[in-house]
């Protein structure tokens, strides 16, 4: 009975075919998930994490399969198209915000995601200017006061902060988290994720996040998924995701897919 | 003795008397080189389909009014054609994956042609003010200088109001991050093409006024006008900066791209008055701007070169 947010059947993407690149990022991915799941995904380099969140955004068309979002179907959709359907917080703190712009201007720019950018409308009016600093203070990083700094002069923690707070600023069918704390510190990174989880859990968000911190894996999320050459190896969810250890997790992984598990970052990460 | 009869023919009053005219040509070269700011620094491309739509803008301008039109109106139409130009860059560059500068250079080829059939296949074509209505002309300077005073004043209005509305703030994010603004919904292959429209109807706009100020269109009045106005947006932006360093707002940043023009034209003035050879003008604009642009990039090499690191490996060495 639960209404399915996102659905891949039988995704395939195959990069540089033809040429001694040739790279099948995607082998036949089905995945669905429902309303208010957040899942994190795990798996070595190259087993298509990314790859399946940049073919949910529509980075580039994919060779075959169907995507639907939120009943949706967007295979044939770009990015910039399907993109009031989805909030996306990248690697790259860099990525997600405009730097020579300022603070509130990023947040009305992510606020009118999805609609018509009129020639004639001012951008920021006085309530919604409230709006901004009344959800930078869940942040709790003071950027509240600083709504007219620019945004180049931010940190890395707190431009992915305010990018979290933009792709999610007009409520999203499904949020894309793609390693969004992997180029900061660790205390940072827990701050950050620390905010990921509240706004999660406020606005009950469907969710898939990349991590390459099994304890993250585990500690978040009501499901988890381990990726392996393009397809979905393992998929654990309710009770059983509660009770996961990175010992029982390692060992699933050799049980399924014959090999040990070869991610030395994964297994040493914290 | 040649020195000092040089130094004799020099006379302040006759570098006062045109500074007016310097002025004047300044604030319509300000007001090209706001176009300019708009794909160079918003859109960050470098666009030289310039070039040819300045001259587009005078050559229609010139033949509009001469046909009886009114001169507001042939300064829209002739806009509307530099805007027609810049859409024909941006789909060159969007569409068919052109790389800008290229698309540029193709639509300012193409220009030169065009141009010229709009002026009848001449080479030039004069108005004199005496049988026609013109918005500004070097015979009245003053007058000139007010009216372009007033002209560049409501343009930066314009320009400013319209970076901050929601179609002017998904360009700026366009130039910025173009990943960024995909991810928020944001077209930036249209707005490539609205900022490149944008900007070359500025510039003819520009020529328009050009070309009713020194009285006629040339084939030639565009050539090298992408310099000028990267010239004008440099000397602005740095004098602006050690004016107002942090506390510079974007009106005020439109205001000294402006005024940059007019400092460029004062300059060429001098040039002019101390009867230096004016074959080397160009020369000496390329030099000044190929200074600035490389000045942010020097300083941050200071700030951390290789050859620095090595110098200080060597003080570990001997340490």
């Amino acid at each position: 009975m639960a209404e399915k947010m996102l659905e891949l059947q039988n995704v395939c993407k195959t990069f540089n075919p033809g040429t001694i690149n040739e790279k099948v990022a995607l082998n036949g991915l089905n995945l669905t998930l429902n309303a208010g799941d957040f899942v994190t995904v795990i798996g070595g380099n190259g087993a298509g994490k990314s790859t399946m969140l940049n073919a949910v955004a529509g980075v580039w068309p994919i060779d075959e399969g169907k995507i639907t979002i939120g009943g949706v179907d967007v295979t044939g959709l770009p990015d910039y198209k399907r993109a009031s359907l989805i909030g996306r917080v990248f690697q790259d703190p860099m990525t997600g915000t405009a730097a020579t712009m300022q603070i509130e201007e990023n947040l009305a720019l992510a606020y009118r995601r999805g609609k018509p950018r009129l020639p004639f409308k001012t951008q920021i009016s006085k309530a919604e200017r409230e709006m901004y600093k009344e959800r930078l203070s869940i942040l709790d990083l003071g950027l509240e006061d600083r709504l007219t700094a620019k945004v180049g002069l931010l940190s890395g923690g707190q431009r992915q902060a305010l990018t979290l707070l933009m792709a999610t600023l007009q409520t999203p069918k499904i949020l894309l988290l793609d390693e969004h704390t992997a180029a900061l510190d660790p205390k940072t990174a827990e701050k950050v994720l620390n905010a990921t989880e509240k706004v999660v859990s406020k606005a009950g968000l469907t969710t898939m996040m990349i991590t390459h911190n099994m304890r993250d894996a585990i500690a978040h999320g009501n499901r988890l998924i381990m990726m392996s050459e393009g397809r979905i190896i393992l998929d654990i969810s309710g009770e059983e995701k509660k009770n996961l250890t990175v010992e029982t997790l390692l060992h699933k992984f050799e049980e399924v897919s014959g090999e040990e598990f070869d991610n030395d970052q994964a297994l040493l990460s914290k | 003795m040649a020195l000092i009869s040089y130094f004799e023919s020099l006379t302040l009053s006759g570098f006062l008397n045109c500074f007016p005219s310097g002025a004047a040509q300044g604030l319509i070269w300000g007001i090209m080189a706001l176009g300019v700011y708009i794909t160079f620094r918003i859109l960050n491309i470098a666009d030289l389909s310039v070039d040819g739509t300045f001259t587009t803008g005078g050559a229609i301008a010139v033949m509009m009014i001469m046909a009886g039109f009114n001169p507001f109106v042939a300064c829209i139409s002739a806009t509307l054609a530099g805007m027609l130009a810049g859409f024909v860059t941006g789909l060159l560059h969007t569409m068919f994956g052109i790389p800008a500068i290229l698309a540029g250079i193709l639509t300012q080829y193409a220009l030169w042609s065009i141009n010229l059939a709009i002026m009848g296949m001449k080479a030039n074509q004069a108005i004199s003010v005496d049988r026609f209505q013109l918005i500004l002309s070097s015979r009245y300077v003053n007058l000139a200088l007010g009216t372009g005073l007033v002209i560049t004043m409501i343009l930066i209005a314009l320009l400013y109001l319209y970076f901050g509305t929601e179609q002017g703030s998904a360009i700026r994010a366009t130039g910025c991050n173009a990943q960024m603004a995909k991810a928020n919904g944001i077209s930036i292959n249209k707005m490539t093409v609205l900022g490149l429209s944008l900007s070359n109807g500025i510039v003819a706009f520009s020529g328009s006024l050009m070309a009713q100020f020194q009285g006629y269109a040339d084939i030639n009045m565009g050539r090298g006008s992408i310099v000028i106005g990267l010239a004008a947006v440099i000397i602005g932006e740095v004098l602006g900066d050690a004016l107002f360093g942090k506390k510079m707002n974007f009106a005020l940043r439109l205001t000294f791209i402006a005024s940059g023009g007019v400092i460029y034209y004062i300059l060429v003035k001098l040039v002019l008055w101390l009867k230096l050879d004016t074959n080397y003008l160009k020369l000496l604009t390329a030099v000044i701007v190929a200074i600035f642009l490389a000045v942010p990039y020097i300083q941050n090499q200071r700030r951390a070169s290789f050859k620095k690191a090595g110098k200080n490996a060597q003080k570990v060495r001997e340490g």
